[in-house]
């Protein structure tokens, strides 16, 4: 039985060579040290080799799909730092996300799990407005009482969510676009969209700075990486079709802010590549996504957009930290540096590691907190120990995830952690929404906080304004 | 055997009970190394133990002792012979957690280390500092020092630095009956030392059979300021031998001296497309200088000219940047192997053989001949600088009659290798693969060997069934 409803699609359960990408690994071990669940827990099955050791064993027929090898296989945050190591090429996260779906299909769920993925994953995230709703739910608990009153009842994992999510804004629209310009396409996301609206509304504001006309087409929606690397790529197929067709209708790069994603849009092409309709379409969308830091550097973005900071005062010690479907999948690491290192009063300073996970890792830090908060923890050390007092990332969920660690360990006052689009854009000395957006509205939470200020004013400490603007 | 539980406890009482593993998916993943041998069949051990100090190893040791049960020692497990799995059941020692770097004794040309730190770790230890340790293993990022002091390994750099062997000052090292002693001298830190039996030389590539090493003092050296790399295309074959020939003659000794053939070309381009190789190359030579930069620039000018001389095309690079780009993809190209033949994997046996250096055109003409009888692609490269050639067999793991003629094929470049007067194995050991030529090899020295395996470990519990003891 399936765990999953079919979709009648002509997608492979696995690809056609999967027994031979197996035995592809000569098992040399270049993987292990690059592997944060090798780091937090040293056993040989929680490395990749060992992991793939574990596909084949299964393949093979050696080992029984079990809940015990589910559980190995669960531990993997699919971060593919091990990718990139890899000499020979084995394309691990692929392997990774069939073995998901055969598990799936092997060995099913508790129906209540199943009931709750789907829930979460076909009932919430790829509905904005069930999604909006949630938000507004959550921002009400947030704002009121209830929290005190409600908080100890709460089931752990919806109680981890909770932890998770930072002080939340209202939404509001995007800012509307400029008649002229280099076309792009804005990829809104889901997550973001509902609980990040101010690193959208910021993302796009530096896109029309950087002098793109930004197109945010109706009828995207979630671009499917959590139903892929739970193991459901019908769902994920399901997404990108609909996501194709949305795109479709728009011209320029398809920009998005989530690492995540990116990765996900980038992969449509192998996803639909056995669907003889699709695949060029699919592949041709693929072609078309970037990184938002992509996007800014090749407008070479950075140089005119940042203000000048006051005359002697201390540099800000800003520390990037690479978002693993950003360095490891799509390979882009230098241009969020380059744009940070250009920045006014800056000095930027290389995190040991920066091909280890923070932990996020999707929806992971919900499932395996414990893994999870020991990567954090090293993260936000590492980047204490240097000095840094200011944490950039440019994928949500790192965002997320890091932000509430610097709640839990109680280390708000000497870091902050911000998304390259929301610290990108309380950088900036310009305000160019105010051409395109009589409402006011398109200003971006942080530009407000410095608008206050006087956004002619020396920028004293970015990360006051930029906290201030968390905490609207 | 089957362990009894209550040994499962008391190794848990030793080491915590979440170091001691039993579950199928934990022990799945000790059962093999990247071996030939244990790809065609894995050897799961019945418990995984995973100390952290070296008194946990010792009654580790002795409590297994007691109940009779095996006790293999295992690094990271990137050997290539089998060597660190446990062929006949009982506790693999999973080493490790066991990492740290103890001492750091500059002044004295000395660290102290645990078995379990891998080699570029060191490296970045010891870099920033001025020193090195010169063995280079292709495996430094994966490679536990423990393990290439078990095996005696090295890599390029043994033509002018030599061995692991030659940097091992004194080892700490658990005998089979749970005792620990110190060989080299049990507090001594002398650089130089010939009292007694040298200890030390025997359990240096001894495989785990004799103990388990469990601290390392090892002799570092300061590191040259600089580096160059010259690389040489050589139309033919027999050109390299002179060339090489030539470069010893004139009184140079680089540190490293690498051969490449045809198909190792390809890899290298693979892995470094815009390096200065034509794959139309019979073999390429790639020299690695080190010393001060005036030394490096007349070393690498001296060696370009012999080269040139010989007709060979050459390319000489000074810059750090790009000389540690040739080399590092130089490393990789072992393991890249597979890259070149989709569809098909590494075999890793017949791997390691050594011969005389003026052996080495003909050793590379015979290997390419048997790889034509056997049709399988076979890639060579190695130190031709001390006359080690690692043949990258290459084989369709889902095709039976290919892994019969690859077996073949491994059978005859060991046979090729003592056939030219020279070893089965040059830098990875015997393990399981080469079990059985360790007679052929050494004839009558091999009883003796038996009979210091005997009087160390009269049951045979350490690391059974390996190399023919």
């Amino acid at each position: 039985m399936t765990a999953w409803p079919r979709t009648g699609l002509p997608l492979p359960e696995s690809s056609p060579d999967r027994h031979g990408e197996l035995l592809a690994c000569v098992r040399c071990s270049a993987c292990r040290e690059t592997c944060p669940t090798y780091i937090t827990e040293g056993r040989e099955a929680a490395t990749p080799r060992g992991r793939i050791a574990l596909m084949l064993a299964e393949h093979e027929g050696r080992i029984a799909p079990n809940a015990a090898l589910r559980a190995e296989i669960d531990l993997c945050l699919g971060c593919r730092a091990c990718e990139a190591a890899c000499p020979v090429g084995v394309p691990y996260g692929r392997l990774l996300e069939e073995t998901r779906a055969r598990l799936a299909d092997r060995l099913p769920r508790p129906w209540w799990q199943r009931w709750l993925r789907r829930l979460a994953l076909d009932g919430l995230i790829v509905h904005p407005r069930r999604l909006s709703a949630v938000a507004a739910l959550a921002r009400l608990y947030q704002r009121t009482r209830l929290a005190r009153l409600l908080g100890p009842l709460l089931p752990a994992p919806i109680s981890r969510l909770h932890a998770l999510l930072p002080p939340l804004s209202r939404p509001r629209p995007l800012p509307a676009g400029a008649a002229e310009g280099r076309p792009a396409a804005f990829f809104s996301g889901c997550v973001a969209a509902a609980f990040l609206p101010a690193t959208n509304h910021a993302s796009v504001t530096l896109l029309q700075a950087a002098g793109y006309k930004v197109d945010i087409p109706a009828g995207q929606t979630c671009c499917g990486a959590l139903h892929s690397h739970s193991g459901d790529l019908h769902g994920a197929a399901r997404l990108a079709r609909q996501n194709i067709a949305a795109f479709a209708r728009t011209e320029g790069p398809i920009v998005t802010n989530s690492a995540g994603c990116g990765a996900m849009l980038r992969a449509y092409g192998d996803l639909l590549a056995a669907d003889p309709v699709d695949k060029d379409r699919a592949a041709a969308a693929a072609a078309r996504v970037c990184d938002l830091s992509q996007a800014l550097s090749s407008a070479d973005f950075a140089a005119g957009h940042a203000r000048q900071r006051a005359a002697g005062a201390a540099p800000v010690t800003v520390a990037y930290q690479d978002a693993c479907h950003l360095r490891n999948v799509q390979g882009v690491w230098r241009e969020p540096r380059r744009l940070l290192a250009a920045l006014p009063g800056h000095r930027l300073v290389e995190l040991p590691e920066p091909s280890v996970c923070c932990g996020a890792a999707g929806i992971y830090n919900l499932m395996h907190p414990a893994v999870a908060a020991q990567l954090q923890a090293r993260k936000l050390q590492a980047a204490l120990a240097l000095g840094a007092e200011v944490l950039v990332t440019a994928n949500p969920g790192c965002l997320l995830h890091l932000q509430a660690g610097v709640r839990r360990l109680g280390l708000a006052d000497r870091l902050q952690v911000t998304h390259l689009a929301d610290y990108l854009s309380s950088c900036s000395g310009r305000r160019p929404k105010q051409i395109n957006d009589p409402t006011g509205l398109a200003a971006t939470q942080s530009s407000k906080t410095s608008t206050n200020s006087g956004s002619k004013q020396a920028l004293a400490s970015p990360r006051k304004s930029a906290s201030a603007a968390a905490d609207e | 055997m089957p362990i009894q539980p209550s040994l499962c406890d008391r190794l848990a009482a030793v080491v915590g009970r979440e170091h001691v593993l039993h579950r199928p998916v934990d022990l799945e993943t000790y059962a093999y190394d990247c071996s030939f041998a244990t790809r065609l069949q894995p050897y799961r051990p019945d418990l995984v133990v995973r100390p952290g100090a070296a008194a946990e190893v010792a009654a580790i040791v002795a409590l297994a002792g007691a109940a009779g049960v095996p006790v293999t020692p295992r690094g990271a497990g990137s050997g290539q012979t089998g060597g660190a799995v446990a062929v006949k059941g009982g506790i693999v020692v999973d080493l490790l957690r066991l990492n740290r770097v103890l001492e750091t004794d500059l002044p004295n040309l000395q660290v102290l280390i645990e078995p379990g730190v891998v080699h570029r770790r060191l490296d970045e230890h010891l870099a920033p500092r001025g020193f090195f340790f010169p063995p280079d293993p292709g495996s430094s990022q994966m490679c536990t020092l423990g393990g290439m002091v078990a095996n005696n390994s090295s890599g390029m750099r043994a033509v002018k630095y030599g061995t692991t062997r030659n940097y091992v000052l004194g080892l700490e090292v658990v005998l089979p009956d749970g005792r620990l002693i110190w060989t080299g001298g049990h507090n001594s830190r002398a650089l130089k030392s010939v009292t007694g039996y040298d200890l030390t030389s025997l359990f240096v590539g001894s495989e785990g059979t004799l103990g388990i090493i469990t601290k390392i003092r090892l002799k570092v050296l300061p590191r040259p300021a600089a580096r160059g790399v010259v690389l040489a295309g050589f139309a033919a074959l027999d050109d390299t031998g002179q060339a090489v020939a030539a470069v010893f003659g004139c009184g140079l000794l680089p540190a490293a001296i690498e051969i490449l053939d045809a198909l190792a070309i390809r890899g290298i381009l693979l892995i470094q497309p815009d390096a200065p190789l034509s794959p139309s190359y019979a073999a390429v030579l790639l020299f690695e200088l080190d010393g001060s930069p005036a030394a490096v620039a007349e070393q690498a000018g001296a060696v370009a000219r012999i080269c040139t001389d010989l007709g060979a095309e050459v390319h000489a690079s000074t810059e750090p940047t790009r000389a540690e780009q040739l080399l590092a993809a130089r490393r990789l190209v072992g393991t890249a192997a597979a890259r070149i033949c989709p569809g098909a994997s590494r075999v890793y046996d017949g791997e390691d053989i050594s011969v005389p250096i003026a052996c080495i055109p003909a050793a590379l003409r015979r290997i390419q001949a048997l790889a034509g009888e056997m049709d399988l692609p076979v890639m060579t490269y190695g130190h031709v600088g001390d006359g080690n050639l690692h043949a990258a067999v290459m084989a369709d793991f889902r095709d039976q009659g290919a892994l019969r003629r690859a077996a073949a094929l491994a059978a005859r470049l060991h046979e090729l290798a003592l056939e030219l007067g020279g070893s089965v194995s040059a830098e990875h050991g015997v393990g399981l693969s080469r079990a059985a030529y360790v007679g052929r090899e050494h004839g009558a020295a091999l009883d003796v060997m038996r009979t210091v395996k005997q009087a160390l470990d009269p049951r045979g519990l350490l690391n059974p069934g390996k190399m023919d003891l």
